[in-house]
């Protein structure tokens, strides 16, 4: 065996992962090699180190968010069990009882959940519930999810129609980043929604013309205010969802920041932007 | 994360009852697996809330393709090469690897090191190493995560990468070299284990 041959198989000898044959011509290689030898000490000395390398074990939040997303869907094995149950049943009968069940129940409850809307509405409540249980660095693939008829479009695009762009495209937030522009054109009216993150943190703005409406189910929604800015409040559990006026537009932020002089900050930045463009 | 109590089922029981929709089982199978996952994610993208992002989508991948999963391989070489996956789709969005000074849960979390021996050298010692493996090149510090804290064999990790053993090994051999030579003031770290 030659002597690069050795050298080029010593961490495979160290981890047992050469056959046995190869194990003794290079054992007998290193009992009379004082190069190949040192060489050995160093590549033992590197495996000892790296066996020490820091594990890192998930928060707990991963798991309560993976369980979230794959009951949300429909999973693999329970699929095939409704599949085989509904084989053994009188399946026209079953059929027939089931539509007319679903079709009641989605009337009561779309009539229930005030989901009859114009055609001019978006629809946010959806969205607000996912952002309240998104990871930080999920929102941007929250918000792809939950927003219909939205797609990514580019940044400068975004910002012309969000009307912000006369002024900083830098929200005046240390750290902030954009990291999503998507829009949606109801009619001849565009919507834009723009969502950026802030120390891992992440929070979305709706900009949309006053034709265009907001609904929020049954949310409550509140007069508020937000240091000097008169807005709207809307009911969420952990996120902070203003709606607010800018000239003819009007706006949502949906923050997953507690810090009410941050969210301030982003609804003055936008009310500015707007009584400028005026 | 498991059931007190409860007889932990081997691999193939799990895949099985996964594939019948048990999400118990699933539940196992993220318990074995996730830290394993995660600090590979961590070390690939260098950023402790974008592991646990991308942890967060192998699993949820994981479990709807457990449907085409070949009981052949190791789960734990099948669940590697989807976060692997998953970490390349993330950097190639143009996120680049940013790399986050150690801290102290990591060397708590470790179950390689008694509590009685995390003090201050302990933890100079993981920051220097975190710092080391920083320093590698991706190519070393990929093999490096996935033999030691993966636990795959050199002929797993070249199927999980796309090489061969030969390569696995020269990029193991560096890495070990490397690894020796930036961390050459801390030698009796070496023999204390």
């Amino acid at each position: 065996m030659s002597l690069i041959h050795v050298k080029s198989k010593l961490s495979a000898y160290a981890a047992g992962e050469v056959g046995a044959r190869a194990r003794q011509k290079i054992a007998h290689h290193l009992s009379h090699c004082a190069a190949c030898s040192t060489a050995y000490k160093v590549i033992q000395q590197g495996s000892q180190f790296a066996r020490q390398i820091s594990v890192r074990a998930p928060s707990d939040e991963v798991w309560h968010q993976i369980k979230h997303n794959i009951l949300s869907s429909n999973s693999v094995g329970s699929a095939a069990v409704v599949r085989r149950r509904a084989r053994r049943a009188y399946w026209p009968q079953l059929a027939g009882a089931l539509a007319l069940l679903l079709v009641v129940a989605t009337a009561w409850w779309t009539i229930q959940r005030g989901l009859l809307r114009t055609p001019n509405t978006i629809g946010l409540d959806g969205f607000i519930t996912i952002i309240e249980r998104a990871m930080p660095n999920d929102v941007v693939r929250a918000a792809a999810r939950s927003l219909k008829g939205f797609y990514v479009t580019p940044q400068e695009r975004a910002f012309a129609i969000a009307g912000v762009t006369d002024v900083s495209d830098r929200l005046p937030l240390d750290g902030v980043s954009l990291t999503g522009t998507r829009m949606r054109t109801i009619e001849t009216q565009e919507v834009v929604e723009l969502t950026y993150s802030l120390h891992g943190q992440s929070f979305a703005v709706f900009v949309a013309p006053a034709s265009v409406d907001f609904s929020f189910g049954e949310r409550l929604i509140t007069p508020a205010q937000l240091e000097d800015i008169a807005c709207r409040s809307v009911q969420s559990e952990t996120a902070r969802t203003y709606w607010f006026g800018a000239g003819g537009f009007h706006c949502v932020l949906v923050s997953q920041l507690q810090d009410e002089r941050q969210n301030a900050a982003i609804v003055r930045y936008f009310v500015k932007a707007h009584e400028e463009l005026q | 994360m498991t059931v007190p109590g409860q007889k932990t089922r081997n691999e193939r029981e799990l895949i099985a009852a996964c594939q019948l929709g048990d999400h118990l089982a699933f539940e196992e199978i993220y318990a074995l697996h996730s830290t394993a996952i995660h600090t590979l994610a961590f070390y690939v993208c260098g950023d402790r809330h974008v592991a646990e992002d991308l942890t967060q989508q192998v699993f949820t991948r994981a479990f709807t393709a457990l449907r085409t999963f070949n009981s052949q391989a190791r789960l734990r070489t099948w669940l590697t090469r989807i976060a692997l996956n998953v970490c390349i789709d993330h950097q190639r969005k143009g996120r680049k690897r940013e790399f986050l000074p150690f801290d102290d849960q990591a060397v708590k979390g470790n179950p390689l090191i008694a509590a009685s021996d995390v003090s201050a050298e302990r933890t100079e010692f993981a920051g220097a190493l975190d710092k080391a493996i920083d320093k590698m090149s991706r190519k070393l510090r990929e093999v490096i995560i996935l033999k030691y804290i993966n636990e795959l064999s050199y002929s797993e990790i070249a199927e999980v990468i796309g090489c061969s053993i030969g390569t696995v090994s020269s990029r193991l051999n560096r890495g070990h070299r490397f690894l020796a030579a930036e961390l050459k003031d801390f030698q009796e770290e070496a023999g204390s284990v």
